[in-house]
């Protein structure tokens, strides 16, 4: 009976090595110290403040000491050279490690001494892909019938500036086009919001070449339409010398070389390109011959400005950049536009493969004599 | 039965007994926490959408100029033009300059001169107006390198096009590129550059003379 006795008491005994707290009626337990541990945790939480042994494993260590209501920001563990809350205790202590060098180890970097078995820290993610702005035929793809495009796509002005300052563009034939020589209004909706087309080599009449093109009798530039059916409609009902929606900006760091009767060069001072304008509003430039110029400065707006003859609203832009063993040529604006466009609106063009969209596929019976830029 | 009181006081304790073992969770292992995620717990920031870098830029590349073949042809020339010789200790020239034999003025906004010339990094270029068209002559020693490309030529044919202003004649010259462009005051003529014929085109770019070199 004695022996039954003292194996109860043994076992209590063991039992209450267990317990941490022990409840005593009446007394403050709420405020008792205690780790805070949400329901179904599945493990403690993270410490909020560097302690010297997050596992545990030192016996002698003090107790951490865990605000019930922690509204504080925990302190920052680089500004305590002392602690070191991730040190692996089997890691050797810090002055016992072997130096070869006179450079003191610094203790303060939790991230040198970090254990391997901790997990790598959480890295931003990666960047979404870049959203698509506009469609674009590929280079060199005219529209069927209207002249032998060249496939090339070689960004002749990298960092270039997109032309237009900020409204959208729809860069296509203006000939082969609705206003053009084969009939209908420049400002109706169909020449708008259509994927871009190349029409440099598109053919002409006049004798324009350029080594860069398979035929004579080429366009040596790319047309662009600017803005939406309405702006086209607004354009038309302002007074010529005031027409003007969407400025035109230098594409390149440069000089204003020439202003034409229709036309503004400007010499780019890093490519040696020149960049050629025309249709602009010639009464309502904002520069002067000789002026430099910086990528991005407003040189006048679009218009249709050519002259006695007739043309749609628009902006004719050229290329020319010396080429080896050919000079300085004429070359396909085309990609370098996509790219500078890509980079104005922060997105991407998509290459467009069919040709059914909106009326690229016109009917291609062309009165010649009636062929406006 | 006194001898039971202790046990049983044990046992009691035991009931009020608050365990702080928690159960191990058979999901997950407590992970150990680094103290860089608690005390740099920041949102973490979406990144920009990043557009990809074009692959297809024309390789650039500096032209190697026939310094020698312009200093004897430099000093080869005939001219009485004194403000024309004083473009040649205009300072460092990046190619050999090739303009009209006449007057010439440094090119500035609002300049009176016929002829303006201004260098530039790359070369030059000069502006000479004129009734019937102004001519713009550009020389550079960039390059776009093409891959088929034999080097730089040092001569190349005079090539006439029309084009969208009048018309221009492009050629290579000491290794330099340049380029005189004719564009047409009128624009009716501009329109279908005839302005100037290809024959006068030509001879006006025939007639160019060295007025520059190192």
């Amino acid at each position: 009976m004695r022996r039954t006795q003292w194996g109860l008491m043994a076992v209590s005994a063991l039992a209450l090595a267990a317990c941490d707290v022990v409840r005593i009626p009446g007394g403050d337990h709420e405020n008792q110290p205690r780790p805070s541990i949400p329901e179904g945790a599945p493990g403690p939480p993270p410490p909020t403040v560097p302690v010297d042994d997050p596992w545990g494993e030192n016996e002698d260590a003090d107790p951490v000491e865990v605000p019930v209501n922690n509204t504080e920001e925990p302190e920052d563990p680089v500004t305590d050279p002392v602690a070191d809350p991730v040190a692996d205790p089997d890691d050797p202590p810090v002055d016992e490690i072997p130096s070869d060098d006179t450079d003191p180890i610094d203790v303060s970097d939790p991230i040198d001494d970090t254990p391997d078995d901790v997990p790598a820290p959480i890295e931003s993610p990666p960047p979404p892909p870049p959203p698509v702005k506009f469609e674009y035929f590929a280079a060199g793809d005219l529209i069927p019938g209207t002249g032998t495009g060249r496939v090339d796509q070689i960004i002749y002005a990298p960092d270039m500036v997109f032309p237009i300052k900020t409204a959208p563009t729809w860069p296509q034939s203006m000939v082969y086009r609705l206003g053009g020589a084969v009939g209908g209004d420049q400002c109706d909706p169909a020449n708008y919001d259509i994927p871009w087309r190349d029409n440099f080599c598109e053919k002409r009449t006049s004798t324009r070449n350029t080594p860069m093109c398979p035929t004579n009798k080429v366009h040596q530039g790319q047309d662009i339409r600017v803005g939406t059916a309405a702006d086209c409609n607004a354009l038309r009902g302002q007074a010529k010398a005031d027409r003007g929606l969407h400025e035109v900006v230098a594409v390149e760091d440069g000089i204003i070389q020439h202003i034409g009767t229709y036309s503004v060069q400007l010499k780019g001072t890093d490519t040696g390109n020149l960049y050629s304008y025309l249709h602009l509003n010639m009464r309502r430039l904002r520069v002067s011959a000789l002026d430099t110029v910086s990528a991005g400065d407003t040189i006048g707006f679009v218009s249709n400005d050519f002259g006695s003859t007739p043309t749609t609203f628009h902006l004719h832009f050229e290329i020319k950049a010396p080429i080896e063993g050919e000079g300085i040529v004429h070359v396909p604006p085309y990609m370098s536009l996509v790219a500078a466009y890509e980079r104005r609106e922060a997105g991407i063009g998509e290459v467009v493969e069919d040709d059914t969209v909106g009326i690229a596929s016109l009917p291609v019976i062309v009165d010649e004599s009636k062929l406006i830029e | 039965m006194r001898t039971l009181y202790l046990p049983i006081l044990a046992g009691l304790t035991l009931v009020a007994c608050d365990p702080l073992i928690e159960p191990q969770s058979q999901d997950a292992e407590p992970q150990p926490v680094l103290v860089e995620d608690v005390d740099t717990a920041q949102p973490i920031e979406a990144a920009e959408p990043a557009l990809p870098a074009p692959s297809n830029v024309a390789e650039r590349k500096t032209a190697t100029i026939d310094w020698n073949a312009a200093r004897v042809d430099f000093a080869a020339r005939e001219t009485d033009d004194d403000g024309l010789a004083q473009v040649a200790s205009g300072g460092a020239l990046a190619v050999p300059v090739l303009l009209p034999d006449e007057p010439v003025g440094v090119a500035s906004a609002g300049g009176e001169d016929a002829l303006q010339f201004r260098p530039m990094a790359d070369g030059y270029f000069a502006v000479k107006k004129g009734d019937i068209y102004d001519m713009i002559i550009n020389g550079t020693d960039r390059l776009v390198a093409r891959p088929d490309g034999q080097g730089t030529a040092i001569d190349t044919e005079l090539v006439f096009e029309e084009t969208m202003t009048g018309s221009q004649v492009s050629f290579s010259r000491y290794g330099a590129s340049y380029l005189v462009e004719f564009m047409c005051n009128d624009p009716a003529t501009a329109i279908k550059g005839s302005c100037v014929t290809e024959a006068e085109a030509v001879e006006e770019v025939e007639k160019l003379l060295i007025a520059g070199t190192r």
